[in-house]
């Protein structure tokens, strides 16, 4: 299945651009997702294990499957306020 | 009641957001930049925010801090972009009948916010280094 990641703020930076079109299995989880991003983007494999998924605005662990039509969003732990 | 601004914050339109004849106590919370990250000379936070999700995120810490605490009305305003030193990059205003559920629920707001909105800072210093902050402790400033 073929989904648009969006990306953010220093991940976004590494990456280069804030939003990624990926190609996933079918049933692909969110570990499988940030497998792939990582095989593509190397420079991001200190940063993996603090990443934080979304998926249509809720967080979601590694072990959730990723729906091909839904919002996907990958980023850095958060510092707002 | 939640916004994400790109523009100074007018805290007086965040706390009339809250203002019920029921309300006895309004308390606020305004974060703001600081001038200093230890040894290090702070010029400006350039915030940066998941739009979407940062304003659901923001309705559930309101809701949650209804159904947790004897407050009327809740309100959560974020700045993004540059918020120089001594402006507000967030402000949180509560209303209740009494003053205490009116301040453990901005407590617990502005608490949450940290740990779940998706918004990013980075710090830009005098000396023109730059470095994205992460509020968890116990991470590594990555």
């Amino acid at each position: 299945m073929n989904i648009r990641v969006l990306v953010f703020a220093h991940l976004k930076e590494l990456i280069g651009s804030g939003t990624l079109d990926m190609t996933l299995d079918d049933g692909a989880t969110g570990n499988d997702l940030l497998h792939e991003l990582e095989t593509s983007f190397p420079q991001i494999k200190t940063h993996r294990k603090y990443l934080k998924l979304s998926m249509n605005g809720e967080y979601i662990d590694g072990k959730t499957s990723i729906q091909h039509d839904a919002e996907v969003a990958i980023f850095p732990p958060v510092s707002g306020g | 009641m939640y916004e994400i601004v790109e523009h100074e914050i007018d805290v007086e339109k965040v706390i009339a957001r809250v203002s019920v004849p029921e309300a006895g106590a309004v308390t606020t919370f305004i974060g703001l930049t600081r001038n200093f990250t230890g040894e290090m000379k702070v010029e400006l936070l350039q915030y940066e925010a998941y739009h979407s999700m940062a304003i659901k995120m923001m309705e559930r810490i309101g809701l949650e801090a209804v159904e947790k605490y004897d407050i009327r009305k809740i309100a959560i305003t974020h700045r993004i972009g540059d918020v120089a030193v001594e402006e507000a990059s967030v402000v949180i205003a509560v209303s209740a009948s009494h003053r205490k559920p009116a301040f453990q629920a901005c407590e617990y707001a502005i608490d949450t916010l940290k740990e779940i909105v998706p918004i990013w800072k980075k710090e830009s210093m005098t000396n023109g280094k730059q470095k994205w902050i992460a509020n968890d402790p116990d991470l590594k400033k990555l």
